[in-house]
């Protein structure tokens, strides 16, 4: 037990060393798949009938498939599409491939999330807000936006705390986030360690999975301030 | 760029492997939900200092990946085995080692959690009149739970179950990376031998798209023929035994919304 420790504490620094990849495949992903997940939502709500059929097949796709498959089928095809088109991608870094799959992937989970919080908005607010004269981007953002935020934000940090556990995939490609730092230094002293290894970046994830959960929390909190009794909204 | 015969050719060894698949679904899905029975009770129990310990257990196994999980289990394959062969006075061989069950062990640890929520929100769903008209009625406790709250929590918790259960179908596809050939090793497997990544992937990822499919539209169809007698005037048009009717009143014209979550959702 004490050796385990000191196995832990002795590999520790290096791990942390990690944690910077983790967080900008984490913190990149989710910035591309806030605007990705509203396009796409927007599609989804759309009038438009191809528009909804496409992000219809889209979603259902990523929802339907693994993040395993995808993040092969993107770490493969990427490259194939840009050497046709003659541009050299060898000296790319995998964490790109990673960014790009899992913001795909994580769009159509917010979209869902985003479609089912616009259409818990009531449908007066929207015909009050066009009746005062509002345009369709000022309605946006101050009527929706504020209320589908509240609803939304519960199921949204909840994502967010998934990819973060998800982003570990990445070492499938070769990241070196900090399950790969973790799968790297294990191979060191012919396997020895690497149960402590992977304990220590298993609890590495779940420390950073509380922190999101609690700055999502103090979010929470923040932005539903005005639908509590006596606030804006019940002004 | 895209060879198409390959493509075709790549679906056969990956059909092939889905029994694979649907083992390690089905078996680790029926483990989790025996370990969230028993962490759903710990979770409730009445001792506070024990409550408080599994929550922060189901807290910790929510925050691994599964993959930490794959990882951890496979490392400690050999140390495990060898320490219950010695139990027995058995030598262990590591010829062939266990790695699909402590595969399976490693997802249903990791749903567990998952599945206690999902029981706790199901027993919360249903409404207090409930309990309260069992025991007017007479019904002991353990007689009220298996007859009455049970088999409405089966109905309520339907949706989310289905939801854990294609989660979990897509999270088999992590084990690959404990050497155990399911659906997308053996797509991997097939593309390193062929040269043909793109075939290969493609073809796994339309499999598992069908297969994902299939089994939300099975839960759907599940969810509405369970959920039937909670149809207005359900009553009437089935059978019901008489004893149960007062409890069924109520439900008449409350049709639960079907609870989504999004928790374990996108691996």
């Amino acid at each position: 037990m004490l050796k385990s420790l000191k196995i832990m504490q002795q590999y520790f620094p290096a791990l942390m060393s990690a944690l910077p990849a983790t967080m900008q495949l984490l913190i990149i992903s989710v910035v591309i798949a806030l605007f990705l997940g509203l396009l796409l939502a927007w599609a989804r709500l759309s009038k438009n009938r191809a528009a909804s059929l496409i992000s219809y097949v889209i979603i259902s796709f990523m929802r339907g498939t693994p993040m395993m498959v995808q993040l092969l089928l993107i770490f493969i095809l990427i490259p194939l599409i840009a050497y046709s088109n003659g541009i050299d991608t060898s000296s790319l870094s995998p964490s790109v491939y990673a960014i790009i799959s899992f913001s795909i992937n994580e769009a159509c989970f917010f979209a869902e999330i985003f479609r089912s919080a616009y259409q818990s908005i009531d449908s007066g607010q929207m015909e009050a807000a066009s009746s005062l004269g509002m345009g369709r981007m000022q309605i946006f953002r101050r009527v929706i936006l504020p209320q589908g935020a509240i609803a939304a934000l519960p199921n949204t940090s909840n994502m967010i705390i998934e990819l973060m556990k998800n982003t570990s995939i990445a070492s499938v490609i070769g990241v070196y986030d900090i399950l790969g730092k973790a799968a790297q230094l294990g191979k060191n002293n012919y396997g020895r360690g690497q149960l402590e290894l992977y304990i220590e970046a298993g609890i590495m994830f779940w420390i950073l999975g509380l922190i999101i959960l609690f700055i999502s929390n103090l979010i929470q909190e923040r932005i539903s301030r005005c639908d509590r009794k006596g606030g804006l909204a019940h002004v | 760029m895209f060879d198409q015969s390959m493509f075709f050719r790549s679906f056969i060894p990956i059909i092939q492997a889905m029994p694979t698949t649907l083992i390690l679904t089905v078996s680790s899905m029926a483990l989790a939900l025996i370990g969230g029975i028993v962490l759903a009770l710990l979770l409730t129990c009445p001792v506070k200092v024990v409550r408080g310990i599994f929550k922060v257990v189901s807290s910790f196994l929510k925050g691994i990946p599964i993959l930490v999980f794959l990882y951890v289990f496979d490392v400690s394959i050999d140390t495990v085995m060898t320490k219950l062969y010695s139990l027995f006075n058995l030598t262990y061989s590591n010829r062939n080692t266990p790695t699909l069950q402590f595969a399976i062990l490693a997802l249903a640890l990791s749903y567990t959690p998952y599945l206690a929520d999902m029981i706790l929100s199901a027993y919360r769903a249903v409404p207090r009149g409930q309990f309260e008209a069992a025991s007017a009625f007479g019904f002991t406790r353990p007689q009220a739970m298996r007859r009455i709250i049970i088999p409405q929590m089966m109905v309520i918790a339907i949706p989310n179950f289905g939801n854990h259960f294609v989660n979990l179908l897509k999270a088999t596809s992590l084990t690959c990376m404990v050497t155990i050939m399911e659906m997308m090793g053996t797509a991997r497997n097939f593309a390193t031998m062929n040269q043909t990544f793109l075939e290969a992937y493609t073809a796994c990822a339309l499999i598992y798209w069908i297969v994902f499919g299939v089994f939300e539209q099975l839960f759907r169809f599940i969810e509405k023929k369970a959920g039937r007698y909670l149809q207005p005037g359900a009553i009437r048009r089935h059978r019901f035994p008489l004893h149960l009717t007062p409890f069924t009143n109520c439900l008449r014209t409350k049709k639960p919304d079907p609870v989504k979550t999004w928790e374990g959702g996108s691996t």
